[in-house]
């Protein structure tokens, strides 16, 4: 994770180095991080099956004592320069391909070098898949495979005639998803995205390029424009699409001639630090502030009601801006309605703020009060002793006795008066995954026949979603048996969405049915708006605390600003493919026990995934 | 011991030019060396080529060097530069363009005029003004590398590129749409090529896998395709003897009849082999029946073929 870094990390890339001292000297001279080049030389083909070739005697390539082992690792990256016909119709050639291949990476793993590149061109790569496969499940390999590829093929400038189109499925992002999905989204393999003249017109495409492991996007020189000063620019396109991937975490590499000889190459890196800057400057706001470094990290879901918040939790989330303000509007908007201006002085109303915490709800309530002139008695209920703590410190600072402060569980209090207004923030990212519904059922008790539930609506929101990264992270993880069936609370960045979100389950507050039941089944369909690999669905959802004052972290309506709830994401066991148009279909349950609440998901289009957490054996939420 | 001898070319008057790499141990330069006609006559193939006196070193690997005139010529190096060089004391260089984002891994010019052609590593083909000492056209026609490009002697518009990318393409510079994709129908991408000298429809082509085809381009499914060599051809070229030599990967080099039309196969009439690939071959101008070829083993060799022996082969 790269937080504030001072310069573009921009590397060189070159095809030919007659001294690697010198190719290094100059890259770091022109001020770039660090030098991609071939490990053996680009055009020594070696022969592995016949015998006796006078180039078998020499060595493979330049000795490692040419650099320090400390050189190696921080200034160079290896790339395949040849291309290795790993799976050629022809023996000869596919075995000494193969052969060459491993040779290289064995010189890779050797040098202890961090990344080796190596090009892609076609989906002719099942031999190809298991070396590379092989490395990655080597342990006692550590380097990145960065599989290299253009954005597109349709990158030639001239037409030639009498040649039969290559078909929209042999493309370089097909090629790349059948190699990741025959390793199994293996978090050490990585893309280098070679950029085109011409860019994908569908921004779906760029999207789901967006949604790789993108390690480094490669500019050649020869997409650089030249300015009225004479110093290579980029485009208005290439500048939007660069700032596009600048929010994940990238490595830019400048390659081939330098077509401004009058200046050295360190122009280009020049360039590239300026874009890089200005996007740091333009991405600074609060809320980037406060989120940076969570991009997709995974984070398990917060258990309220078994555990109590630490200290930390608490401070994090009372900074939210947006959620707090737009508290206060409700119980604003809700005391004017519930009493009429000639009754200021007179009516006093009766809020009760249910999971107060620390007593920022209550804050709000005192300022709504204010703001409002309406005269309140309030009480804070809270089960968190050491929040208790807090709010009776608080009491005698800040607040008056219209402040009662109650430490018990809000489903157990027994009140001597009841509320004219319920105030509680017991929200979870898909809504009711922190029990609200069962929290607020048990204390609506509290409050009278007419009275407000702040919030009295919520509803979660799913989108099927494609993400190397998150799934990768969600296979590496080693707190569950079966980690594919907990869903996991994650700031989504390295990911597309396939589908735009649809709703999914609804609760309202007061809840006054005879039989409450919060048990829910979902089923929906999305139609696929590309062919993607449908790595799990991303939650959502949003809440209208009185009338429409509402707060959402639904893409489609997103509170600007609002930091307090990053999504959901819910897992396949095994990833889906998906062409577009296809019928994604996806049920979701809800299942309520007298202890505990699970969801169980599952995909029956367009093919069956398997019922994940069934019986809720990975992940379950305690109701106590 | 360093050489991997990678070019060899006869000019008009019989004066040969070497060029060389070292593609491996610490330093990965280049080389070439002139060896003027009497010179020859007496020179043992396996001198080192730095024993020669015109040894010239150069920064980067030489994949290729070709006669432009009888004392001036082209040498396309590993770091994308086409330089054009006098063949002096000094080689002084006359032109030197670094132009090309990868390796230049094939020249050709038509010899005594000012129009040369480059392919590269970066998948295009420039076209060359020598004159005005700059690239007047750039292709990027295929995909991936450019494995030969071969200028129509007849027909100075016409070229052939071949590429990684399978494809081999006939170029007309005259036309809105000069590139025309050549069908060979072989599941092999071409990696030499070469036009008949007196037919200017007649070409061959070398493979990937060994396979050598005669083609028609007006009728590219006519074509005679025989594997004549068990890896890569590198280099293929005709003579006025309708005789086809060629240099393969598998270490050696043979020569073979211009087939007739109602050939199935190509008829063999003479093989050398190599210690290593042999890269590059040139017919001898003074000799139709003689021609040279280079090789990764360091050598160079003067052939001699025997017509009325070899057709007992």
């Amino acid at each position: 994770m790269s937080s504030n870094n001072k310069t573009v990390r921009c590397a060189l890339s070159v095809s030919s180095i007659p001294d690697i001292t010198e190719a290094i000297n100059n890259a770091i001279d022109n001020k770039f991080t660090y030098l991609i080049c071939p490990l053996v030389n680009p055009r020594l083909k070696r022969e592995y099956i016949a015998d006796n070739l006078r180039h078998q005697q020499l060595p493979l390539t330049r000795s490692d004592l040419d650099l320090t082992a400390e050189c190696w690792q921080n200034y160079v990256v290896g790339a395949a320069h040849q291309f290795y016909d790993c799976d050629s119709e022809d023996e000869t050639i596919r075995n000494n391909s193969i052969c060459g291949l491993s040779e290289e990476l064995n010189i890779v793993a050797h040098l202890n070098l961090t990344n080796y590149l190596v090009p892609l061109r076609s989906d002719k790569i099942e031999n190809f898949s298991r070396i590379i496969n092989n490395i990655l499940l080597n342990k006692l390999t550590m380097f990145n495979v960065i599989i290299r590829v253009p954005l597109h093929m349709n990158n030639l400038d001239i037409e030639i005639e009498n040649v039969i189109s290559r078909s929209n499925d042999d493309a370089p992002w097909y090629w790349w998803k059948k190699l990741r999905t025959l390793c199994e989204e293996n978090t050490r393999l990585g893309l280098a995205l070679e950029m085109t003249n011409d860019l994908p017109e569908d921004e779906n495409e760029i999207e789901r390029w967006y949604s790789e492991p993108i390690r480094m996007i490669i500019i050649p020189t020869s997409l650089f424009l030249t300015n009225k000063s004479g110093f290579p620019v980029l485009s208005k396109a290439h500048q939007k699409f660069i700032n596009q991937f600048l929010k994940l975490d990238i490595d830019f590499v400048i390659e081939g001639a330098n077509r401004h000889p009058e200046r050295g190459m360190s122009k280009y890196q020049e360039y590239l630090n300026y874009i890089f800057k200005q996007f740091q400057t333009n991405s600074v706001d609060k809320k980037t502030q406060f989120t940076k470094g969570y991009e997709d990290c995974l984070q398990n879901p917060l258990q309220p009601l078994m555990d109590n918040l630490e200290s930390q939790v608490y401070e994090v989330f009372e900074k939210d801006p947006i959620k707090y303000s737009q508290y206060q509007k409700a119980i604003a908007q809700a005391l004017i309605d519930r009493v009429s201006e000639e009754d200021k002085k007179t009516k006093e109303i009766v809020i009760m703020v249910v999971g107060a915490g620390r007593g920022p709800l209550v804050k709000m309530a005192i300022q709504a009060a204010q703001e409002t002139e309406r005269k309140v008695k309030l009480y804070a209920i809270e089960k968190n002793k050491n929040a208790i703590n807090t709010l009776l410190n608080l009491k005698n600072t800040d607040w008056d006795d219209r402040i009662t402060v109650i430490a018990k569980d809000m489903r157990e209090w027994e009140p001597t008066e009841k509320a004219d207004i319920l105030v509680s923030e017991l929200l979870g990212s898909v809504g009711d995954n922190e029990l609200s519904p069962e929290c607020l059922d048990g204390a609506q008790r509290l409050l009278k026949d007419d009275g407000i539930s702040v919030p009295y609506r919520y509803r979660s929101f799913i989108a099927p979603v494609q993400s190397y990264k998150v799934y990768s992270e969600v296979r590496r993880c080693k707190e569950y048996e079966h980690p594919y069936e907990a869903p996991y609370v994650i700031l989504l960045n390295n990911h597309c969405r396939i589908a735009d979100e649809q709703f999914l389950f609804e609760f309202t507050h007061p809840n006054r049915a005879k039989k409450i039941d919060n048990n829910r089944y979902g089923k929906l369909e999305f139609k696929a708006n590309f062919d993607a690999t449908l790595h799990g669905f991303a939650g959502y959802f949003d809440s209208h605390l009185y009338k429409d004052v509402d707060i959402s972290i639904t893409p489609s309506t997103h509170s600007p600003g609002m930091f307090s709830w990053f999504p959901m994401f819910f897992p396949l066991k095994n990833p889906i493919q998906v062409k577009q148009n296809d019928l994604i279909t996806v049920h979701f349950w809800r299942c309520v026990s007298s202890k505990q609440v699970h969801y169980e998901w599952c995909v029956s289009s367009p093919t069956n995934s398997v019922i994940h957490n069934p019986n809720g054996r990975t992940y379950w939420i305690g109701l106590h | 011991m360093k050489d991997f001898l990678g070019s060899v070319e006869f000019n008009k008057n019989g004066d040969l030019l070497i060029s060389s790499s070292y593609l491996t141990f610490q330093d990965w330069s280049g080389s070439y060396v002139v060896i003027d006609k009497q010179e020859l006559a007496k020179v043992e193939s396996n001198t080192l080529l730095s024993k020669f006196e015109s040894f010239k070193k150069v920064k980067s690997g030489v994949c290729a060097a070709r006669w432009l005139t009888n004392d001036s010529f082209l040498i396309g190096t590993d770091c994308g530069k086409l330089e054009l060089v006098k063949w002096n004391k000094n080689f002084d260089s006359l032109m030197s363009k670094e132009e090309h984002d990868g390796l230049v891994t094939c020249i050709d010019r038509k010899f005594d005029s000012e129009t040369a052609v480059s392919g590269s590593s970066d998948c295009r083909i420039k076209i060359w003004d020598l004159n005005e000492a700059l690239s007047v056209k750039t292709f990027r026609g295929h995909d991936f590398p450019i494995t030969s490009v071969s200028l129509n002697p007849l027909d100075t518009n016409c070229l052939i590129s071949t590429s990684e990318d399978g494809k081999a393409v006939f170029w007309d510079m005259r036309k809105s749409k000069p590139g025309f994709n050549l069908k060979h129908g072989l599941n092999s991408y071409p990696t030499c090529s070469a036009w008949s000298t007196n037919d200017s429809n007649s070409i061959v082509l070398g493979f990937v896998n060994g396979h050598v085809g005669v083609f028609d381009i007006r009728n590219m499914s006519l074509g005679i395709v025989h594997r004549v060599h068990e890896r890569q051809i590198r280099q293929v070229k005709l003579n006025n003897l309708k005789l086809i030599s060629t240099a393969s990967d598998d270490c050696t080099s043979k020569v073979c009849q211009f087939p007739s039309p109602d050939d199935k196969a190509l008829q063999l009439i003479y093989c050398f082999k190599h210690d290593d690939y042999v890269t590059d071959l040139d017919w001898n101008p003074d000799d139709e029946l003689g021609y040279v070829t280079c090789s990764w083993d360091g050598t160079f060799k003067n052939h001699k073929i025997n017509l009325k022996v070899s057709n007992g082969i």
